[in-house]
C-alpha cells in the first residue's frame, strides 16, 4: 500500500513506513576476507579486500567480510543486508533484520560482519545489498570465477 | 587492476555461521558499530520483485523520498521501472538493471533542469516529481 502525497501540486506517491528518517548515503561498502574489530576501540583492520575471487572448485565455501561506512543519517532504523547471486537473483544469504539507532546526522555510522562458509555455488557476479528500513541504498559487488590450477595447463610449478 | 581473493574447496560444514566480533555488549549507531553477536542466517529463494530505490549510485545527487520501483521479469532479462514517470532500466539482473534505471534518472534530471524554462506539460510534471525524490548533493 501506498500513500499518496500533494507537493507542489504533483501527486507522488511514497512507500508507507519509509518517511520518517533521512535516507542514509552509503560511503564505502567494501568485501574482504576477513574483517577484525578492535576490542577495545572498535575500529576495524579488512584483510584481502577484493573484486574476484577466483576458486578451483565450485561449489566452494568461503569466508566473506563486508565492511559499510555509512553517513547522512538520522534515527532508528531497520538494517537488513543481502546477498545474492545477480545471474537469478537469489538470496544465498540474508542478515535478520538489526535495529540501528543514529545519534546525530552529522556522524557516520559503519559496521563490519564477518560470514563463514557462506556458499558459492557458481561463477557470476554476486553482491551484498544494503537496505535501510526496506530502502534499498547500497551494493558491495564481485565477481566469482574458476580457475584451472597451472599444472593443469602445461605450466611449471 | 582487480583485486583478487581465493576461494578453497568445500569444507565440512555446510551452514553458514556468522561471526559479527567479539564485542560483548553491541553498541548500534554512532562511530565505529559491532552488530549483535551471533545472529543466524538465514538462506531463502525470495527474490525481489518491487524495491524502494533510496540511492542513484551517484554521489552528485541524492534520494530524498524512495522511488517505488518494480522489478519486471517478464521478458527477456528484467526492467527496473518506476510507473509514476515512466522511467526504466533494463539488464540481465534486477541488481544491474536498477543501477541502469539510476542512471537513466540521472541524465533526465540534468536535462529537465536544464531545460526547466522550455518544458511542456507533461514534462513539467516528471521534473516536478523528480524534484520531490531527488536532490542535488551540496558539500
Amino acid at each position: 500500500m501506498q500513500l499518496l502525497v500533494m507537493a507542489d501540486n504533483v501527486n507522488i506517491s511514497v512507500p508507507e513506513g519509509t518517511l520518517l528518517n533521512p535516507i542514509p548515503e552509503v560511503a564505502a561498502a567494501l568485501v574482504c576476507q576477513v574483517l577484525v574489530t578492535d576490542f577495545f576501540t572498535g575500529s576495524k583492520t579488512l584483510a584481502n579486500v577484493f573484486s574476484i575471487l577466483q576458486t578451483p572448485v565450485l561449489p566452494a565455501f568461503t569466508n566473506l567480510g563486508l565492511f559499510v561506512k555509512m553517513i547522512d543519517g538520522e534515527g532508528a532504523y531497520k538494517l537488513r543486508i543481502r546477498f545474492v547471486r545477480l545471474r537469478d537473483d537469489k538470496t544465498i544469504l540474508e542478515l535478520p533484520i538489526q535495529q540501528v539507532t543514529w545519534p546525530n546526522r552529522l556522524e557516520p555510522i559503519e559496521f563490519g560482519v564477518n560470514f563463514q562458509q557462506v556458499p558459492i555455488e557458481e561463477e557470476g557476479m554476486h553482491e551484498f545489498q544494503v537496505f535501510m528500513d526496506d530502502v534499498y541504498v547500497g551494493r558491495s559487488p564481485f565477481a566469482v570465477k574458476k580457475t584451472t590450477p597451472p599444472n593443469q595447463t602445461g605450466g611449471k610449478i | 587492476m582487480s583485486a583478487t581473493a581465493y576461494a578453497f574447496p568445500p569444507r565440512i560444514e555446510t551452514g553458514a555461521i556468522l561471526d559479527t566480533g567479539s564485542s560483548p555488549e553491541p553498541q548500534v549507531g554512532g562511530g565505529n558499530t559491532a552488530l549483535p553477536g551471533l545472529i543466524g542466517i538465514q538462506g531463502s529463494a525470495e527474490r525481489l520483485d518491487k524495491i524502494n530505490l533510496g540511492t542513484l549510485f551517484d554521489g552528485r545527487f541524492r534520494v530524498q523520498r524512495p522511488i517505488p520501483v518494480t522489478l519486471d521479469r517478464s521478458g527477456e532479462g528484467v526492467s527496473a521501472i518506476w510507473h509514476e514517470i515512466d522511467e526504466f532500466g533494463h539488464a540481465d539482473s534486477a541488481s544491474v538493471a536498477t543501477v541502469e534505471l539510476a542512471r537513466s534518472l540521472v541524465e533526465l534530471y540534468c536535462t529537465l533542469e536544464r531545460e526547466q524554462m522550455n518544458l511542456g506539460r507533461d514534462l513539467e510534471r516528471i521534473w516536478a516529481v523528480l524534484k520531490q525524490h531527488i536532490e542535488p548533493v551540496r558539500r
